[in-house]
């Protein structure tokens, strides 16, 4: 536009410097002609020589005949002899050169023509100057715009394409280990740092999932190993009770049909109890775990406990020692409380290695304290968290056991408002600790 | 006729079985664990069948029958598992002995310790 512009304005100066020239030469000419001076007028049009862009000028009478001019190529081809007489001023410009026709005149009157053509060349060879700047500018610019395609591919498509590969990668092996290895501190840097964040979060939810089925499937093997054992014992009692001869026993073989149905009833127990603590789990999973409230002693319920196991206890060979108070009241659920105390002792028999057991109730505070102490095997510091965890245990699987005494007991005493702790280290056996408050709803 | 040995943590179960072999005119011992058995089999008479649980702590089923074919006098003595863990076949063909899965028929108690001791008296 400003080419344009510019070589427009050059045009017009052209028109009106070579029409100013024009003037002037006729100025010169005027007299020569009225004097009929042919050497004053080619004078006048030698003066021309000084311009550059002057082609040729030749000067006309009143008549139109030829009459003077001046060439500054001399080969090139003759002027016209003759114009019309009476030709008005004008410019043109036409091709290559411009033609400048002007009256010569003095004082009004007529006495002939000047006909001046000028070189158009300043202006096409300004115009080929604005043609080359032009591809010369648009090679420039091309240039750099590949310079800055450069740079931005360097700073962001590369960078882009970097975290969209490791997106790829994560996608087709599913291998959330890998991380994005862009360090920038810009836009792109913050992008991967969060992308990294992401696929960290990832990695921590994903391993989550994957020991949550694992220990699913290993509860689903214990639970049914756990079943199968009472059942094993029941169907072979069941069994040996069928291939009895049908009278009415008597003497030894009384003793044997009575031992018998105490096994029996004992394995329809063990079942109740496995099938009790699954039901349990999943009424706390729904939500669906509620207290029966009511003014209980805990003492009588340990004593109930330690009487129910006194048997197991004998043949197992432990000693228990109570250390009780006269009583411990509170607004308790009676059945969980029970079951508290029993399973927290059933531990105690499993791992106390057949050594002597502690079982003690104190009352401080408004709350109630029930502690099991057993000598037995103990557990690690890092499991005395998860022990009390669903599915956990802090043994080997060939303990048995569902994995879920510790983890009921826990969400009975935090029903009851309470809480519950282990202190064990290994062989140095462990001390269970509930608190629960004595007014708990 | 020889003795069966019966090898099983649980107390009912030995119980339950040693009681109906021992009905049956079988001469039963039994072991709460490997290293119960081991103890027994190195200081006693050694049975003509020893029926093995493989889930016990202390020392396993597996343990125990590896213990067992290290001692060259032990090693001979016949070994049938009885586990209540599911795949109890690969279990047997990994251990190369017979494998029964629990709860077992007792029949089928009966007829496998037929098998390895001889009819009972």
């Amino acid at each position: 536009l400003v080419a344009a512009r510019e070589i427009r304005d050059i045009r017009e100066d052209m028109l009106s410097s070579s029409a100013l020239m024009g003037g002037v030469v006729a100025e010169y000419g005027a007299a020569a002609l009225a004097f009929e001076n042919r050497t004053a007028a080619e004078q006048a049009l030698q003066a021309l020589s000084k311009h550059e862009e002057v082609l040729d000028a030749a000067l006309y009478d009143r008549a139109g005949h030829y009459y003077a001019a001046y060439r500054r190529d001399p080969s090139a081809p003759p002027l016209a002899n003759e114009i019309g007489p009476r030709q008005s001023a004008g410019a043109t410009l036409d091709g290559a050169r411009i033609t400048i026709l002007r009256p010569v005149e003095v004082g009004g009157e007529r006495f002939g023509t000047l006909v001046l053509h000028t070189s158009t060349e300043p202006l096409t060879s300004r115009v080929r100057a604005y043609e080359q700047g032009l591809i010369w500018l648009a090679v420039g610019l091309l240039a750099a715009s590949l310079m800055l395609a450069w740079v931005l591919e360097r700073m962001i498509s590369r960078r882009l394409h970097g975290l969209a590969e490791v997106a790829g990668n994560i996608a087709r092996k599913g291998d959330y280990k890998v991380r994005a290895a862009d360090a920038g501190g810009d836009e792109i840097g913050v992008l991967a740092d969060a992308f990294n964040r992401m696929l960290t979060e990832i990695e921590r939810r994903q391993d989550e999932a994957l020991r949550a089925v694992r220990v699913r499937d290993e509860f689903l093997s214990v639970a049914s190993h756990e079943l199968k054992t009472p059942l094993t014992s029941l169907k072979l009692q069941v069994q040996g009770l069928l291939e009895m001869p049908p009278q009415i026993p008597d003497g030894k073989d009384a003793e044997r049909l009575k031992s018998s149905f105490a096994l029996t009833e004992r394995q329809v127990r063990r079942l109740e109890r496995l099938i009790g603590n699954l039901l349990d789990v999943s009424r706390i999973a729904v939500g669906r775990f509620q207290l029966q409230v009511e003014d209980v002693d805990l003492v009588s319920i340990v004593r109930d406990v330690a009487a129910q196991f006194s048997a197991e206890i004998h043949r197992a060979r432990y000693t228990l020692d109570l250390k009780l108070p006269e009583s411990a009241r509170g607004k308790w659920d009676p059945l969980r409380l029970e079951q508290v105390v029993v399973n927290l002792l059933s531990n105690a028999l499993k791992y106390g290695n057949g050594k002597p057991i502690e079982l003690a109730v104190e009352v401080q505070n408004g709350h109630a304290r029930l502690s099991v102490r057993d000598q037995g095997i103990g557990v690690e510091e890092v499991h005395h968290e998860r022990i009390f965890e669903r599915f956990e245990r802090a043994v080997s699987l060939n303990y048995g056991g569902l994995g879920l005494g510790l983890y009921i007991t826990k969400q009975i005493v935090l029903a009851h408002g309470g809480s519950i702790r282990v202190e064990s280290a290994p062989g140095a056996g462990s001390t269970f600790v509930v608190e629960i408050p004595r007014g708990s709803s | 006729m020889k003795s069966v040995m019966v090898v099983d943590d649980d107390d009912d179960i030995r119980e339950t079985i040693s009681g109906l072999l021992a009905q049956r005119g079988f001469q039963v011992t039994t072991a709460a664990d490997g290293n119960d058995a081991l103890q027994q089999l190195r200081s006693g008479d050694l049975p003509g069948l020893i029926l093995l649980d493989l889930m016990m702590p202390s020392m396993s089923g597996e343990e125990f029958r590896a213990w067992q074919m290290n001692d060259p006098r032990l090693a001979a003595v016949p070994v049938v598992v009885l586990s209540g863990a599911g795949m109890v076949d690969e279990v047997g063909k990994k251990m190369k002995v017979e494998a029964i899965s629990k709860p077992i028929e007792l029949t089928i108690l009966v007829d496998t310790v037929k098998r390895y001791c001889g009819a009972a008296e």
